[in-house]
């Protein structure tokens, strides 16, 4: 037995170490990749920069206008190897510009003659490719086979969305496509997690139930309260229905909250309910309320940070403009404090659900069997 | 609507946690209270990486010891929670740093969002966009931390005769469960908040090529990316350090008895 364990041990190291071997080789392929793209990729070879102009600040202190005047060595398409000289413009804040550095790689576009252009922006495939393998070794090394479902799990999911963007600018209904999402979301995740079993089925159960449940509660409140202001919603497009585009993504939003608290009380009974299947719902219940007592407050505190502090560059970029803050209430806080609310509402309302769930369920099952 | 929403909330916790959920609200609260001085604190000017640090301390200290009690198990966690907070921190800032990722991306340029913001607002966007980036993923962080610093100290008190190794495996047994949920959970809520703007990058074509190298795109993947990595570091950093400092204790506490 103890041998097995440790020949079990020595083949995920090996396979660990093929798998680094293999990122590391990746790494150099995505920082050679200039040659796949069509537009012309460039690196800075040198940088002069001169100090253009000092304006004052909106509340207070100096703000710094810089010119970089950037020679460059073109990567890829027919110039390949030349030389061309960029220009870019950077303040000390950087709020809409970038100071580039020496050795940096940018997309730029040619101008007719090839030795000047305009830069699109910065080559960061790089950088997106170390951080995704960061994860996925990450998830491997620490989690084994699950941490492979997950990261199966997560593609799909990302696949799945894809498909659901085009369906929305193909002109589907977005409530019925936000509902049909969700369904097919909850049922992947927890299938892909869990298999074809008791947990699943009541996981998903619960999971529906509670966001149906945040949804009513959700379009009541909306019915009775004056309207957010949704021309300011962050990347709004103003020919869309803000309102329901908002709804859509308040639920989605909310579902992996809604979901780890579902599957966590879940297996919890499930558990219980394996070791005795004689168990009386008042125990049971007893046990979900000692988990849920735990888990309730740390999902809600995850959903909080990571909501309320995507807004804080906004939030921060309007105070120093010396807008007030009943103004970034009103534009931005107001949307992520909706956000976190009713994500919130939803876990929440998934512990009474899932006892209820379990409490018919058991009722069903005690029926049966006599 | 946010104050219904919050009466709303507030209620269910009533009635869902009783005293727990009170608590819960009341952390929430004070979270609330410590991110809006950290707003006015960089607002008024203070070097936004010391505020964000500062702040990130008092955070941790409020939604750790405040909610989880103090004891052997938080005191642990906290350690966890600081180191995976430095080492986040580190590769966070060379992801920001490298990849240029403060201030308005392109998709908000052209979209003209906040065009009636003047850009000369003398505050480094980068500093802040690593501040955000340590804020977020306290939360992650924290959960990962105490779920496995409770289980592992559970296990040794049911089993106490268990190794030091048997204690990390257990650890990472059950870290491996709250790892694919917590994962689900950043998803959903990164894929919910950047709904519209991945809606729009759909709306405008794209290529493959544009997807991988957008500032846009390249902020939100930082930001639950970064978390996600936190989660996974915590995971058997909290199960070594609980196994390594229970064991340790046993073998004073045996001493002490001699």
């Amino acid at each position: 037995m103890k041998l097995h364990i440790t020949a079990d041990r020595r083949k995920k190291r090996i396979l660990m170490l093929i798998l680094l071997i293999a990122a590391i080789i990746g790494y150099f392929l995505v920082d050679h990749d200039a040659s796949l793209y069509d537009t012309t990729i460039v690196k800075i070879t040198a940088i002069e920069t001169e100090h253009t102009e000092v304006q004052d600040a909106v509340v207070s202190g100096k703000e710094n206008y810089y010119v970089q005047s950037i020679t460059a060595q073109i990567l890829n398409g027919d110039r390949k190897g030349n030389t061309v000289a960029l220009s870019n413009q950077y303040t000390d804040s950087n709020v809409r510009d970038e100071k580039y550095r020496v050795g940096d790689s940018l997309l730029v576009e040619l101008g007719d003659d090839g030795t000047s252009g305009k830069i699109l922006e910065q080559k960061r495939d790089t950088l997106v490719y170390l951080l995704a393998v960061a994860l996925l070794l990450g998830m491997l090394a620490v989690a084994d086979f699950s941490g492979l479902l997950a990261v199966c799990s997560l593609a799909l999911n990302i696949a799945l969305l894809t498909i659901a963007l085009y369906c929305y600018l193909d002109g589907w209904n977005i409530m019925a496509l936000t509902a049909v999402m969700i369904f097919l979301f909850s049922m992947l995740s927890l299938l892909i997690g869990n298999g074809w079993n008791r947990r699943s089925m009541l996981s998903i159960i619960v999971t529906l139930l509670s966001l149906a449940a945040t949804a009513a509660i959700y379009l009541l409140v909306r019915a009775v309260s004056p309207a957010l202001q949704y021309q300011m919603l962050e990347y709004a497009v103003v020919p869309d229905d803000l309102s329901a585009l908002f709804f859509c993504e308040i639920m989605v939003g909310g579902l992996g909250a809604v979901m780890d608290v579902a599957i966590s009380l879940i297996s919890t009974a499930d558990e219980l309910l394996e070791q005795n299947p004689h168990i009386a719902y008042k125990e049971l219940k007893q046990s979900i309320c000692a988990v849920s007592d735990d888990i309730m407050g740390t999902m809600v505190n995850v959903l909080f940070f990571t909501y309320i502090c995507g807004g804080l560059p906004e939030m921060l970029l309007m105070l120093r403009n010396n807008l007030t803050f009943s103004f970034v209430w009103e534009y931005v806080l107001s949307f992520e404090l909706v956000r976190f609310l009713v994500g919130s509402i939803g876990l929440v309302l998934a512990v009474p659900i899932s006892q209820w769930v379990l409490h018919i369920w058991m009722k069903r099952q005690e029926g049966r069997y006599g | 609507m946010v104050k219904i929403l919050a009466v709303i909330l507030l209620a269910l916790m009533l009635a869902v946690g009783r005293d727990r959920g009170l608590q819960s609200f009341l952390t929430i609260l004070m979270n609330i209270a410590i991110l809006a001085g950290v707003l006015f604190a960089i607002t008024l000017g203070f070097h936004p990486l010391i505020v964000g640090v500062i702040a990130g301390v008092l955070l941790t200290v409020l939604i750790l010891f405040y909610q989880n009690g103090y004891n052997l198990k938080t005191k642990v966690a906290f350690g966890v929670i600081v180191a995976v907070q430095i080492t986040m921190f580190l590769i966070g800032m060379a992801l920001c740093v490298s990849g240029h990722a403060g201030g308005y991306s392109e998709v908000k340029i052209n979209l003209d969002d906040g065009l009636f913001l003047d850009g000369n607002v003398n505050l480094s966007m980068l500093q802040v966009e690593i501040t955000v980036i340590l804020l977020s993923l306290l939360g992650a962080v924290k959960d990962a931390a105490v779920a496995v610093t409770s289980a592992v100290y559970e296990v040794h008190r049911n089993n106490p005769d268990l190794k030091q190794s048997e204690l990390f495996a257990s650890g990472l047994k059950i870290g491996r469960e709250i790892l694919a949920t917590s994962i689900n959970t950043l998803f959903f809520s990164c894929a919910g908040e950047s709904l519209l703007l991945f809606n729009i990058i759909c709306y405008w074509g794209y290529s493959f090529g544009y997807i991988l190298n957008s500032k846009a795109l390249y902020q939100v993947f930082l930001y639950s990316g970064i978390a996600a990595l936190g989660c996974i570091a915590a995971i058997p950093l909290s199960a070594l350090a609980m196994a390594k400092i229970l064991k340790r204790k046993d073998v004073y506490g045996k001493a002490k008895g001699m």
